[in-house]
């Protein structure tokens, strides 16, 4: 695997989001579903500028939805898993278990 | 966009900028994402204050993911198109580098000796002080008297101080050598601030009719003679002939630019003829004005002291104010000018620069036409367009930065060095001048100003013409409205170029001149006032004393009353006195001359010396003998100043002022041999 295909942590975080949103995965609700599970700010840009990264890399793919009022007539774009994107994502599963495979932390030992 | 109204709005400074600011193939995503959460869930939940606080916060953490990214591209994409057409991005960058380059060495020069602050506590409050006789509208210095005098009755000044040039021969390991000094009042250092390296300056009453024999060497004195000897303080150094214990050292960034040249600074001897005399004027002064007094109350208040002592001595002194100037002021007189000319000239080198560049870059969007057209078709905005065509000339511009840097650290190293010695150390801050952070960032300047300047007018073409009418003629034909733009930045060019060169053809002079003032005299073997061999003269007493500051002519007239005092200045008013150069005459004037007006000093750079065609006809070669008083013929005394011929046969006393021999004199040895024969 080169270097240029590890996934980011962030990276993983918006497609793990996907994953999880299915249909409704556009910009907002991704952004939406990271910050209340990892309880931190997450600002849209870095959602979008993430996707962006991720369209080029193909592991996901984008398509023009519905337009509404209340989104002052601007269309969604809402986003899919392609195979490969899902391979990357048990990729990237499959290394940390492997890295944390038989591994124990003990906090406050050790240290001295 | 009528149902947006609906909603409570968002806030609209922040969707604005978001619409100017974000790329365009998310901005209606984005902005959506962010309006439908706005009205839907924020609103509702967080009130119309918390929803718009986060509003803003969404929009401005977004901003730096976004519009970072498109720059990034605009960049690649620029250095992509750059490496394309390299001969023209060599030609661009070199240009551009050259008009930086000089642009940044001259500003260093300009800044040093114009802008930054004198390297003194306080430096603003330093003022240079002398007389000015309207009668004969002359400046002059102060007499020992006239100094007490202001020391103690002014109200306007912390600390009033004089200093007087000179030299001595200083006896050491490696023979005797003639090194140029200052004689300074005790308070000299005090009044400029400056604290000692090592040891201690003078005190008050170390200077005066029965001055103490004490030095204080300059640091690079210091370095260079005694080998930077920490336990120099306390030993003493062999002056004419005459013990003085060395009490200190002064740091490694004092200069003091009126007398930049001395290496030793010894507290000033006053003779038993300048205690007394009021009308011997020969101190040199430099103030500190009090903190909350200004230039135009201290002039006041000195003014008012030279009434008193009009009132004291009575009518010779009429008409005789004191003026004060601030300290740079008076450093940078000779040289403000020229710089500015200088400066001013850059300027125009870095305008044909950006013509040049400008013209390059017209001539290569004419032929990318096609490439802007089909950007424009495929959705790139103007906006999109002008932002990366400014990339790219800001791209060129960075490189041409770059190289103008280094090359403006080259020019301005060797222009220091094209400086002769004497001028470099009577400049502030010129004698170590280097690159620094102030060259970084004007050359930093320059080259965004440069890259817009150079961007803008292609750029504003290029994306602002018919991009769709591009098209469709296939890129052939340019658009109308910027057909005119290429012929006017060749006008520009031509013009500022005529400028330019006409321009420089005034100045070359100048600065050749500048550059050239030379003291005209070799002071290091020239006779002293100060009782040690006289070099073989016949009189000692009639052999001229030329102190370094010769140059500065109005200091001949300085000498000349220093000298002459049998009687008060007024009485040898209408003498004149001729200065001799080369033994050649190049002016005859009255003493006293304003400065300004002298033919070759710095004072006079862009005046011209005037001969009489009398005067050029004789004289054309330096004499092999000169007369001492007396009529009787002496031996050359190799380039020494020597009093003229004319000084024994009439009362007026001549200077004549001997050049060593040069490269042209031998037309006048073949003129000599032909005569022989």
């Amino acid at each position: 695997m080169s270097r240029g295909k590890y996934l980011g942590e962030f990276e993983q975080l918006v497609l793990l989001a996907v994953a999880r949103l299915d249909d409704g995965a556009y910009g907002m609700s991704i952004r939406r579903e990271i910050e209340a599970r990892s309880g931190r700010h997450v600002a849209i840009g870095a959602v979008y500028a993430t996707l962006e990264r991720l369209l080029d890399k193909r592991y996901v793919r984008a398509r023009k939805g519905d337009t509404s009022p209340e989104r002052d007539g601007r269309a969604r774009k809402f986003f899919a898993l392609t195979a490969s994107g899902a391979d990357q994502l048990e990729e990237a599963r499959g290394l940390q278990e492997r890295m944390w495979a038989g591994l124990e932390l003990r906090h406050g030992e050790g240290k001295a | 966009m009528s149902p947006a109204r609906d909603v409570k709005k968002s806030p609209r400074f922040a969707r604005w900028l978001l619409r100017r600011s974000l790329p365009i193939d998310n901005r209606d995503e984005i902005i959506g994402d962010l309006e439908e959460e706005y009205g839907k869930h924020v609103r509702p939940e967080r009130g119309a204050l918390g929803g718009r606080w986060w509003y803003w916060r969404q929009a401005v953490s977004s901003l730096p993911w976004l519009v970072g990214r498109d720059v990034v591209r605009d960049i690649h994409f620029g250095v992509r198109s750059l490496r394309k057409q390299p001969g023209f991005t060599l030609a661009a960058v070199v240009t551009l580098a050259l008009g930086i380059g000089a642009n940044t060495a001259i500003f260093s020069i300009v800044h040093a000796v114009l802008l930054r602050p004198l390297p003194y506590q306080d430096p603003g409050r330093l003022v240079h002080i002398f007389e000015f006789d309207r009668g004969q509208s002359a400046q002059r210095e102060a007499s020992w008297p006239e100094y007490l005098d202001w020391r103690e009755l002014n109200h306007t000044f912390d600390e009033i101080a004089g200093y007087d040039g000179g030299s001595r021969t200083l006896t050491g390991i490696d023979g005797a050598e003639r090194v140029p000094v200052a004689q300074v009042t005790g308070n000299f250092f005090r009044t400029l601030g400056v604290n000692p390296y090592l040891g201690r300056t003078f005190e008050d009453g170390e200077d005066g009719g029965d001055a103490a024999r004490l030095v204080v060497l300059t640091y690079e004195s210091w370095q260079r003679r005694f080998g930077a000897d920490e336990s120099i303080v306390g030993t003493a150094l062999a002056l004419n002939g005459v013990p003085y214990t060395v009490v200190g050292v002064l740091p490694a960034d004092y200069e003091f630019s009126l007398r930049g040249t001395a290496e030793l600074y010894l507290p000033l001897q006053v003779s038993s003829a300048q205690l007394e005399r009021r009308y011997q004027h020969w101190l040199d002064l430099i103030g500190r004005v009090r903190e909350d007094v200004s230039m135009e109350e201290a002039q006041a208040d000195l003014s008012r002291l030279a009434s008193l002592t009009a009132a004291d001595v009575g009518d010779w002194h009429a008409g005789v104010s004191e003026i004060v100037v601030p300290l740079r002021d008076e450093m940078v007189v000779g040289v403000r000018p020229a710089l500015l000319v200088l400066l001013a000239a850059v300027g125009v080198v870095l305008l044909v620069t950006c013509a040049n560049v400008a013209g390059l870059m017209l001539a290569r969007s004419a032929m990318r036409a096609r490439e802007l057209g089909i950007r424009a078709a495929l959705g790139a905005g103007r906006r999109r367009l002008l932002q990366q065509l400014l990339t790219e000339s800001l791209l060129l511009a960075g490189l041409g930065g770059a190289v103008g840097l280094v090359m403006g650290s080259w020019g301005l190293t060797a222009l220091v060095a094209a400086i002769p010695e004497r001028q470099r150390f009577a400049l502030p801050h010129v004698r170590d001048l280097s690159l620094d952070a102030t060259m970084i960032g004007v050359a930093f300047g320059m080259t965004v100003l440069t890259g817009l300047l150079v961007g803008v007018a292609p750029a504003w073409r290029a994306a602002g013409g018919n991009l769709q009418g591009i098209l469709r003629d296939g890129g052939r034909s340019s658009t109308g409205r910027w057909r005119g733009a290429r012929p006017a930045l060749v006008g520009a060019e031509v013009m500022l170029a005529v400028v330019l060169v006409a321009g420089a053809g005034v100045l070359g002079k100048s600065l050749v001149r500048l550059l050239n003032v030379t003291a005209g005299v070799r002071s290091e073997r020239r006779p002293d006032d100060e009782g040690e061999s006289n070099g073989g003269l016949p009189d000692r007493g009639a052999a001229v004393r030329v102190s370094p500051r010769f140059s500065r002519p109005h200091k001949v007239a300085a000498w000349s009353r220093g000298s002459g005092d049998r009687q008060p200045a007024t009485a040898h008013r209408e003498r004149q006195f001729r200065v001799v150069h080369g033994g050649r005459r190049t002016a005859r004037r009255r003493r006293n001359q304003p400065r300004g007006q002298h033919p070759h000093g710095e004072q006079g750079l862009f005046s011209r010396p005037r001969r009489a065609a009398a005067d050029r006809s004789r004289d054309r070669c330096p004499r092999r003998h000169q007369y001492a008083p007396g009529g009787a013929r002496q031996p050359d005394a190799g380039g020494e100043l020597l009093p003229g011929s004319r000084a024994a046969r009439s009362e007026d006393r001549v200077l004549v002022l001997r050049r060593p021999a040069r490269l042209g004199d031998r037309r006048c040895r073949r003129r000599r041999t032909s005569r022989g024969a």
